[in-house]
């Protein structure tokens, strides 16, 4: 089994990586962008691939016989860069594609959602090329190419900068915290390691056509508990109470100016301190949609890592990352 | 789902697995333990979502000592919220020894084990938004909190107690959002229950009646009934449901409405300290997760036995505020911007006892500290009215390293405290109440005999003098009347029907289907204020009316079967 994986110095694909270079049965292929350094390891082969670019994608998936899809970036460049997998995945008779998906193409739905749930139409940007990248990847199966979908929830852990750094950089600017009833919605956190474990799982999955997991905490716990745990962890105490108009503030007067200048300030330490609290965010706090675990369990047996390890070494990475 | 009731048709049926009357922080209680139950339930609430001053007169009624106790529209809301909307937040959990049976405190003893209700004091605490269960100084904030009086090691006392404070939460603020959002759930609003209709050969509530101020009347039929609306309105409400119940229904042995208790509540002596005043630290310390909390003088439980008198517990206090003679800035300026507090704060500042300085000497005060005001003003600002957590109260550092003791003592149950029903109705037809509030001198002896050792144990520690006069204990326990909001003992909890209202699992002796949540249903009052208790009877009563469904084939579904043939 030859495994490619792309975008592999993204967050997932680096924690991928990781975990499939212990692997000695199988060859590991990892597909980055010119210029980008690839993983350390020497038992992985780097090659760089531009997903945009047919025949660039093409010579990276040379010899390749399953490929996971770690691509992320705007709604275009996801789109075509799974177009371009899956039509070169059948072209070249690939075994299998993982592609990691998300929870967001679930859009504001509520409730207990399981794999036969349908994604909902009414949904942003982000949740509606999710979707579209999910229609393209399940086609495959029709020309004998098996697909498996993950949808991770909210993945934190070390390296994670939306769940992790993120949210920590807000603790800490005392702009989030308790939230009261504006942060009772269901926190679908998945541990960084568990959605590469989930990964190794599906390379194996006994599947013949299409498949799709839901990857999240069994039993999720409020936004509020983990926003307070988190900043327990990160010693951003005492935790704030953001009263409503607070957080109405900051997403529909601060937000967008502060998403402006966090683009202007991309990759110096100024964008760090400018995340905006986005209104999507916001929803999101307040969303009760949780998940059915039985298929993830069962079919990949995965075990989560306890949430009270996840935060532990969330934070220390953060900590980290911060004093740095 | 919440729905107003005045757009209901009159002679309309509504039909529940369980109806909740009243939504204030134990109706919405129980109602949340029944959120993923899948039974259906009624919510009925009095008033709106805001204060409506028609709403709020509903609570009229009589007071038969107005000295010794304020107006019944007065520390109550009748909106949804209920009296969450204005409390202060303070969360105690009661002490083992208040569930005892005590041979010195008349009618003691609960019917229930201490370690039954502790198990929920920790969704209490969280429902509250009051953190974490710990009501230990040393463990509650992190590196422990600093001692209250530096070197003082007391043998009868602990001040390693603390108290909690809530947001304040306003119940309907917090959790409506969780409600609204519930198919099975329905929150009625404007609707009030003016009667319940019980059957005395079923022993059992057939349905309720319900009115709205705009003249709409309506029924709910429903398998089980939750009277939460408050240790004045449970007994107005069963006292005057007397259609098939001549006495009353749970009243056959005449015990609704009796053993009312508030707490015993004031400010006396003078605690003089000769230690440095850096060594006192009196006031609030927060926890990891942001809630304020403080540390409380508490008189021990064995010397309680030896003093044969109820529970008691003591703060450090600032001297009493309409008196100019403290020199302090920060009080002067909280006198004079009286006119501008809301009564259920400002009534120590308008009868304390004391007899006030004229307006000048404030001034004179707030000119001397012009600084420390100012800062007291903003904190006041941003601290307090413009925080989604609360100051929860003034703290003031003595200048002159004086203080007064400010008590919350139990009141011990006595059964010619009581609410009744007059003849007067209000506009829907119910009876008005009329509250009679006493106290006893056993209650006074509590304070006395509890000052006087702790008198004691300052001076064989030497760190200070606490003067008080004996004489002086009752006019400073009274001269604010009983101690506003602490509605209790009602409706109180008893193994035998002949001694109380509701048993153990909170349901009316002799009624098959008629609960009771809030502090009515506490047979004595302990030390500690009551909402805390409140709502962890009320998570236990929710988690109860569950399991007896899971268990009763009689579901309501039935019963509309029946009505509707």
């Amino acid at each position: 089994m030859r495994v490619l994986v792309l975008g592999a110095n993204g967050f997932i694909g680096r924690a991928a990586i990781n975990t499939l270079s212990q692997r000695s049965d199988l060859e590991l292929v990892a597909a980055v962008r010119s210029k980008s350094p690839g993983p350390d390891s020497p038992a992985v082969e780097v090659r760089t691939c531009d997903a945009l670019h047919r025949a660039s994608m093409r010579s990276a998936l040379d010899g390749v016989t399953h490929a996971i899809n770690c691509v992320m970036g705007s709604g275009r460049v996801m789109f075509t860069a799974t177009t371009l997998l899956t039509e070169l995945a059948v072209e070249l008779k690939l075994s299998r594609i993982i592609h990691l998906s998300s929870i967001a193409v679930f859009g504001g739905m509520t409730g207990v959602l399981n794999e036969e749930s349908a994604p909902s139409v009414r949904n942003n940007a982000y949740g509606t090329a999710k979707i579209a990248c999910e229609r393209v990847t399940r086609s495959a199966a029709e020309f004998g190419v098996r697909s498996v979908i993950l949808r991770p929830g909210c993945v934190y852990g070390p390296g994670g900068k939306a769940w992790t750094l993120r949210l920590g950089q807000l603790l800490v600017g005392r702009r989030l915290g308790d939230l009261g009833s504006h942060g009772d919605g269901s926190c679908n956190l998945i541990y960084i390691a568990d959605v590469a474990a989930a990964i190794e799982a599906a390379l194996e999955l006994d599947t013949k056509g299409a498949e799709a997991f839901n990857l999240a905490e069994a039993s999720p716990p409020t936004w509020n508990w983990y926003l307070k745990n988190f900043a327990r962890a990160i010693g951003a105490v005492p935790v704030a109470y953001v009263p409503a108009w607070k957080l109405q503030l900051e997403s529909r007067l601060a937000a967008p100016p502060l998403a402006a200048m966090q683009r202007l300030t991309r990759n110096s330490r100024w964008s760090r301190k400018l995340y905006p609290v986005t209104p999507s965010l916001v929803r999101l706090f307040a969303q009760e949609i949780c998940f059915d675990p039985r298929k993830v369990d069962e079919q990949l047996r995965l075990r989560r890592t306890a949430l009270a390890d996840g935060l532990t070494s969330a934070a220390q990475w953060y900590r980290a990352q911060v004093t740095a | 789902m919440i729905i107003d009731a005045r757009s209901l048709p009159s002679g309309a049926a509504v039909f529940a697995d369980v109806c909740i009357v009243g939504a204030g922080a134990a109706g919405i209680s129980v109602a949340l333990q029944l959120e993923s139950s899948r039974l259906n339930v009624v919510v009925i609430e009095s008033g709106g979502l805001h204060s409506n001053a028609a709403t709020q007169s509903l609570y009229n009624g009589d007071v038969a000592n107005p000295r010794l106790h304020c107006p019944p529209v007065r520390y109550r809301q009748r909106r949804f919220g209920g009296s969450t909307t204005i409390w202060g937040g303070r969360c105690v959990p009661l002490d083992p020894i208040d569930l005892e049976q005590r041979s010195w405190v008349p009618q003691s003893g609960w019917p229930l084990q201490y370690e039954e209700m502790a198990r929920y004091y920790p969704e209490a605490n969280a429902l509250c938004e009051a953190g974490d269960a710990d009501y230990s100084a040393n463990s509650a904030v992190d590196g422990g909190m600093a001692p209250l009086m530096n070197g003082f090691v007391p043998k009868q006392f602990s001040t390693e107690v603390i108290e909690r404070i809530s947001r304040p939460t306003d119940f309907g603020r917090r959790y409506g959002r969780r409600l609204k959002s519930n198919d099975r759930i329905k929150v009625y609003l404007n609707a009030n229950c003016t009667e319940i209709i019980s059957s005395t050969e079923a022993k059992a509530v057939e349905r309720l009646i319900i009115r709205t101020l705009s003249g709409r009347q309506f029924h709910v039929y429903a398998g089980k009934y939750v009277l939460a609306t408050g240790g004045i309105e449970i007994p107005r409400l069963l006292l005057g449901s007397r259609r098939n119940y001549p006495r009353g229904v749970g009243n056959e042995h005449d015990a609704v409405g009796r053993y009312y208790m508030c707490h015993l509540a004031g400010t006396v002596g003078r605690l003089a300290f000769h230690i440095p005043r850096h060594c006192i630290a009196h006031g609030y310390a927060q926890t990891w997760d942001g809630v304020y909390c403080r540390r409380r003088i508490a008189l021990s439980a064995e010397a309680q036995r030896q003093l044969q008198v109820g529970n008691i517990i003591m703060r450090l206090h600032h001297p009493r505020i309409p008196d100019a003679s403290h020199g302090n800035g920060i009080l002067s300026a909280i006198y004079l911007a009286k006119p501008l507090i809301g009564y259920e704060y400002a009534k120590r500042l308008h009868s304390s006892g004391v007899a006030a300085s004229p307006r000048i000497h404030h001034f004179l005060n707030i000119a001397k500290h012009p600084v420390e005001t100012a800062t007291f003003a903003v904190d006041l600002l941003y601290k307090r009215h413009l925080a989604g957590r609360k100051f929860p109260t003034i703290v003031i550092s003595s200048r002159t390293n004086v203080y007064t003791l400010d008590i919350h003592a139990e009141q011990q149950p006595c059964a010619d405290s009581r609410i009744t029903i007059g003849d007067n109705l209000d506009p829907l037809g119910m009876p008005r109440v009329r509250i009679d509030w006493r106290y006893t001198g056993a209650d006074i002896e509590t304070v006395i005999r509890t000052l006087t050792l702790f008198q004691e144990e300052i001076a064989s520690w030497g760190g200070g003098i606490l003067e008080f006069r004996p004489e002086e204990v009752e006019a400073a326990m009274l001269c604010d009347g009983a101690y506003g909001g602490h509605h209790i003992g009602t409706a109180r909890m008893s193994t035998r029907p002949d001694n109380g209202v509701v048993d153990a699992n909170c349901r009316v002796h002799g009624i098959t289907n008629l609960y009771v949540a809030g502090s009515a249903v506490f047979p004595t009052s302990g030390q500690a204020n009551p909402t805390l208790t409140v709502v962890a009877l009320a998570i236990r009563l929710g988690q109860h009316l569950r399991d007896s469904f899971l268990s009763t084939p009689i579901r309501i579904s039935s019963r509309r079967q029946e009505l509707c043939a």
